[in-house]
C-alpha cells in the first residue's frame, strides 16, 4: 500500500518533478566548446607554471652552488686565515694587516669587500 | 611539417574525437545528476558539469574499460557537486552575516510542479551527503545497488542502508504529499 509520494509507484513522478530542463543541442555544443577552451587554458597555464618553477629552481641551485663554492661552511670568516688557508686561497702569498690596500692581493680585496670586513 | 608533428597532430585529433564521444554520451546524465545534487540550480549544475569534464579530460587517455570510466567520471562529478554545495553554503552564510537574511538559491527547472520541486529540493538538501548521493543515483537515476556501490566505493549493504534512511527521512519530511491518484 502506498503511504505517500515516495513509494515505489510514484518514483517516476518524483524523478520528473525533480529534474532539470533537458539541455538543448546548442547548449550542449556551447558547453563542449567552453570545456575544450578551459582544458587548453589549463594545460597552457600548467606549462607556464612548470617553466617558472624550473627557472626559479635553476636560479636557486645556481645561487646555492656558487655561494657554496665561495664559502665552504666550515670556514669561519671572522677568524684570521691560517697559513694553510692562505696557501689555498692566495697561493701562499701571506699578507699582514699593516699593508696598504693597493698591495693586498685582488682576491683578498674582493673577499673582504663581499663580507664588509 | 615534420613526421613528428604529423604524429602529434594525429594524436591530438584522436584525443579530441575521443573526448567528443565521451562528452556526448555522458553530458545529459551528468547534467541531471549535478542539477539534482546542487539543489536545482541550473547555473551551478552547469559549472559542476564543466569542472568535472575539465578534470576528466586529462585522465581520459588512461582508461580502456567503459565501466571503470563511468564510475571514475561520476565520482569526479559527485565530488565537484559536493565541493560546490559546501562553498555555496559558506558563501551564503557569509552573505547572511551582512544582509541579515538567508539568500535563496536560484532554482530553475523544466517541471511545472514548482511547489513539489521546491519541497523535494529542500528535503533532499537536508539529507547527509551519502544519503543524498545514494538517493539521487538509485532512486532518481535508477542505478543498481552494485553500480552505486562501485561508484561510491562502499559496500552494497552500506548503500542499501543509506537509501533506506534517506527514504525514511524524506517520507517523514514529505508525509503530507500524497501519490497522484490519491490526490
Amino acid at each position: 500500500m502506498k503511504d505517500n509520494l515516495l513509494d515505489e509507484m510514484d518514483r517516476e513522478r518524483v524523478a520528473t518533478a525533480y529534474a532539470p530542463r533537458p539541455l538543448s543541442g546548442p547548449a550542449i555544443v556551447a558547453m563542449q566548446h567552453r570545456i575544450e577552451e578551459r582544458t587548453v587554458r589549463r594545460s597552457r597555464r600548467g606549462a607556464i607554471v612548470l617553466a617558472a618553477c624550473t627557472v626559479v629552481a635553476a636560479i636557486g641551485v645556481y645561487g646555492f652552488w656558487s655561494l657554496g663554492a665561495q664559502i665552504p661552511p666550515s670556514v669561519n670568516v671572522e677568524a684570521p686565515l691560517t697559513q694553510w688557508e692562505a696557501d689555498v686561497l692566495f697561493g701562499g702569498e701571506v699578507f699582514d694587516e699593516t699593508q696598504d690596500d693597493e698591495e693586498l692581493p685582488e682576491d683578498y680585496l674582493a673577499l673582504a669587500n663581499a663580507f664588509e670586513l | 611539417m615534420g613526421p613528428g608533428l604529423v604524429v602529434a597532430e594525429g594524436e591530438r585529433t584522436k584525443e579530441s574525437a575521443r573526448f567528443a564521444a565521451f562528452y556526448a554520451s555522458y553530458v545529459e546524465r551528468a547534467h541531471r545528476i549535478a542539477w539534482r545534487l546542487v539543489g536545482g540550480d541550473a547555473a551551478s549544475a552547469e559549472d559542476v558539469v564543466q569542472d568535472a569534464f575539465v578534470k576528466a579530460c586529462r585522465g581520459l587517455r588512461d582508461f580502456r574499460g567503459e565501466a571503470e570510466l563511468q564510475s571514475w567520471f561520476y565520482r569526479i562529478l559527485l565530488n565537484e557537486a559536493h565541493n560546490h554545495r559546501r562553498w555555496r553554503g559558506l558563501r551564503m552564510r557569509f552573505r547572511a552575516l551582512f544582509t541579515g537574511n538567508e539568500v535563496a538559491s536560484s532554482a530553475s527547472m523544466g517541471s511545472t510542479d514548482v511547489g513539489l520541486r521546491n519541497r523535494l529540493g529542500s528535503a533532499i538538501g537536508d539529507l547527509s551527503r551519502a544519503q543524498r548521493e545514494v538517493f539521487v543515483l538509485m532512486y532518481l537515476e535508477e542505478l543498481t545497488v552494485n553500480e552505486t556501490a562501485e561508484l561510491l566505493e562502499r559496500s552494497p549493504g552500506t548503500i542499501k542502508t543509506h537509501l533506506h534512511r534517506a527514504l525514511e527521512r524524506l517520507r517523514a519530511e514529505l508525509a503530507d504529499l500524497k501519490p497522484e491518484k490519491d490526490r
